[in-house]
């Protein structure tokens, strides 16, 4: 089904929606841009009404691909995938991602209705007045918060790049490629069935990129580990795993790292203890060790998942921040 | 499964929950709600409750997803006595439910500006409220019934985004008591600010009104915050609300945490009240100290029902640069704060280690 601008959408539970534009459309998926429309109710004629344009709440409605138009096969694979996004993936990392907010029938075909993430790309953003360092270190911590809520629900994104997270102006960070995440299998032998082209380019691992590269997560590791070296760097081409510019990106990283120690040591230091006793220099070369084992062609070699990568980076001690929240986290139910 | 003193029953053929909520002077009024409403968010349970609303735990059967309710808990719907028209009481039934409706608009405006620490408004639907068929008693002592079914059936709810933590009030009286570190106290407040900074930019509304919000009820228990740190700023039904500079809606503020002008003389406040409130919230994280443990028993009436922040609470918890941003804050004079949240902001962003 085609969502056309200024379509009007009813549900059989009274909801309302005004189409908007298109605002992405991929071989695999539409978007377009939508206005809920709320009602109020009159007491001078006992008469429910629709709110003012400038009530309604902007969504974003995600919709088959014009392939799947005469496709049942393509039309009911689409579903699957989407109440998978919906139940799966929104409703369980609701502190990265946008929330699910309606789920539409309409004869072979689903919508899913979602918020709207705002703010800038974290490309945009990395060249924005708003970026600076510390900001930096600390939005590359927040992904790999991310991707470990994700991973221990035995999900993976495969890939992605700065194109794929909002930031909003409280820096508060929103992974917008939720499409993407899928099942992931401890033992590699499964690969999720979304084909490599889906994937970006040059933040993605060369496993990511293959047909039948297997994905797990330390193919995010990849990915995190380019993105943080353009945090931390601003180089706008990713550093390749495969030849020598990756280790001109880890030096110029490593530089990144040793300017933030000049400007706001207490930044660095946040990662050590009085009882590690380790030096800025040790927490330096931490972080350098860390994306250049994430960026490692070779998924074997790279850290297996966000706790290893933590480790390696905090030589086997976590930072005081996170050990605060943790204790937060066992107050929830000790997950 | 919802709570077990919940009773059910049935009205107008479709199933409800009755339970007793407690209001102030240990009184009790009855709540009644759908026990799926609108059919589409079967009710599970009570978050937490203030100033007449109610936010319940919901699960939408759409996206199998848990959602929040805001439901309005107290009407005032008692007549005199029978000569005393119903449409008095009707007005303010119409009075109460454009509160909600007010609140939704203002999350609305927050969304659409960008804002991510507010719960989204998911929904805004209607359906019976069995406690207003009635029968209703009169101050004389006689009984009453509705005869509109339409202003039964139009019970507004506010649906919302689940929020995932716990509120700030609870981290501090339970978890950390002696108060938050610095950096996570910063980073909290800044996003709090945010909201704020978003919510004080008059709305300029295609109906050519102007409306000008003050939040006004800063405190721990309207902020959830997630285990890593996020956090998210409920319950806008306490607003201040002026209209093309006509002030429309006092709204609500909570003292020990409001600022002293809130509630004198029913005079609009300026935006240094929120910069108060983000301060004595601040304070509160730093410290874990409740600023309404420092109110005094006896105040005489109509005294402010601020209190005195001293910021000799906050040596040694934090760098001094951070007491002078809340010693400016807690002034008690509004001229002396910052005069709004971007400006606090501003003030704020060095401060931030952002570790």
């Amino acid at each position: 089904m085609t969502l056309t601008p200024g379509q009007r959408i009813e549900t059989p539970n009274g909801s309302a929606y005004a189409v908007g534009e298109c605002v992405a459309e991929t071989p695999w998926y539409r978007l377009s841009a939508a206005k809920k429309i709320f009602s109020n109710y009159r007491y001078d004629d006992r008469q429910f009404y629709e709110a003012a344009d400038d009530e309604h709440i902007e969504v974003i409605i995600r919709h088959a691909p014009s392939a799947s138009t005469n496709n049942q096969s393509l039309r009911d694979q689409f579903s699957e995938r989407l109440w998978f996004e919906s139940s799966e993936v929104l409703a369980k990392h609701r502190s990265w991602m946008p929330e699910s907010i309606d789920w539409i029938d309409r004869g072979d075909d689903s919508l899913l209705v979602m918020s709207s993430p705002r703010g800038q790309t974290l490309r945009q953003w990395r060249n924005s007045d708003d970026c600076c360092l510390p900001l930096c270190l600390r939005i590359a911590g927040e992904i790999l918060s991310c991707l470990d809520s994700i991973h221990n629900h035995r999900q993976v994104i495969g890939g992605f790049g700065p194109d794929d997270f909002v930031i909003d102006a409280a820096s508060r960070i929103t992974l917008r490629a939720t499409d993407r995440v899928t099942s992931a299998d401890d033992t590699r032998n499964v690969r999720p069935p979304l084909p490599p082209e889906r994937y970006p380019r040059g933040f993605s691992a060369p496993e990511t990129l293959r047909a039948d590269g297997p994905l797990d997560s330390s193919s995010d590791l990849y990915s995190w580990g380019q993105i943080f070296q353009f945090l931390m760097t601003g180089d706008a081409e990713p550093v390749a795993a495969v030849d020598n510019k990756r280790d001109a990106g880890i030096d110029r990283l490593t530089e990144a790292l040793h300017e933030l120690a000049r400007a706001t040591p207490q930044t660095l230091r946040a990662f050590s203890s009085r009882k590690d006793r380790r030096t800025l220099d040790d927490i330096i070369t931490g972080w350098s060790l860390c994306v250049e084992r994430c960026l490692d062609a070779d998924p074997d070699r790279r850290p297996a998942n966000v706790a290893a990568l933590r480790r390696l980076a905090l030589n086997g001690g976590a930072g005081p921040l996170r050990q605060g929240w943790r204790r937060l986290t066992r107050l929830f139910g000790g997950k | 499964m919802p709570p077990d003193n919940w009773e059910t029953f049935d009205f107008q053929g479709r199933p409800f929950y009755r339970f007793e909520l407690h209001v102030r002077d240990e009184r009790t009024i009855p709540f009644n709600v759908a026990q799926q409403i609108a059919g589409r968010y079967d009710v599970l349970d009570v978050l937490a409750r203030g100033g007449g609303g109610l936010i319940l735990i919901a699960r939408d059967v759409k996206t199998s997803n848990a959602v929040l309710i805001k439901a309005l808990t107290e009407y005032r719907t008692t007549r005199h006595d029978l000569t005393q028209p119903v449409e008095d009481v009707v007005e303010s039934l119409r009075r109460t439910r454009h509160h909600l409706q007010t609140e939704r608009r203002i999350l609305v405006q927050l969304r659409n500006n960008g804002c991510e620490s507010v719960p989204h408004p998911n929904d805004y639907v209607f359906d019976s409220n069995p406690v207003l068929a009635g029968p209703q008693p009169t101050l004389s002592g006689e009984e009453w019934h509705f005869d509109e079914p339409e202003l039964i059936t139009s019970e507004p709810y506010l649906v919302m985004q689940h929020v995932a933590g716990m509120s700030l009030k609870d981290v501090l009286e339970n978890v950390y008591r002696h108060g938050l570190e610095e950096t996570v106290a910063l980073r909290i407040i800044d996003q709090v600010a945010h909201v704020i900074e978003l919510l004080e930019q008059p709305l300029q509304l295609t109906n050519g009104q102007t409306w000008d919000l003050i939040y006004q009820d800063l405190k721990p228990a309207n902020i959830m915050v997630d285990e890593f740190g996020h956090a998210t700023v409920l319950d806008f039904g306490g607003c201040q609300l002026s209209i093309d500079d006509t002030l429309v809606l006092h709204g609500q503020y909570s003292p020990g945490h409001c600022a002293p002008e809130c509630g004198q003389g029913g005079q609009a406040i300026s935006h240094a009240a929120d910069a108060y409130g983000l301060g004595s919230t601040l304070f509160n994280m730093l410290t874990g100290q409740d600023p309404r443990s420092l109110l005094p028993k006896n105040a005489p009436p109509g005294a402010p029902r601020a209190v005195h922040i001293g910021t000799a609470h906050l040596n040694g918890r934090c760098a001094t640069e951070v007491v002078g941003l809340i010693a400016k804050c807690v002034d008690w004079d509004p001229s002396a704060r910052y005069q709004s949240a971007s400006e606090f902001r501003a003030a704020l962003k060095p401060l931030l280690h952002w570790t």
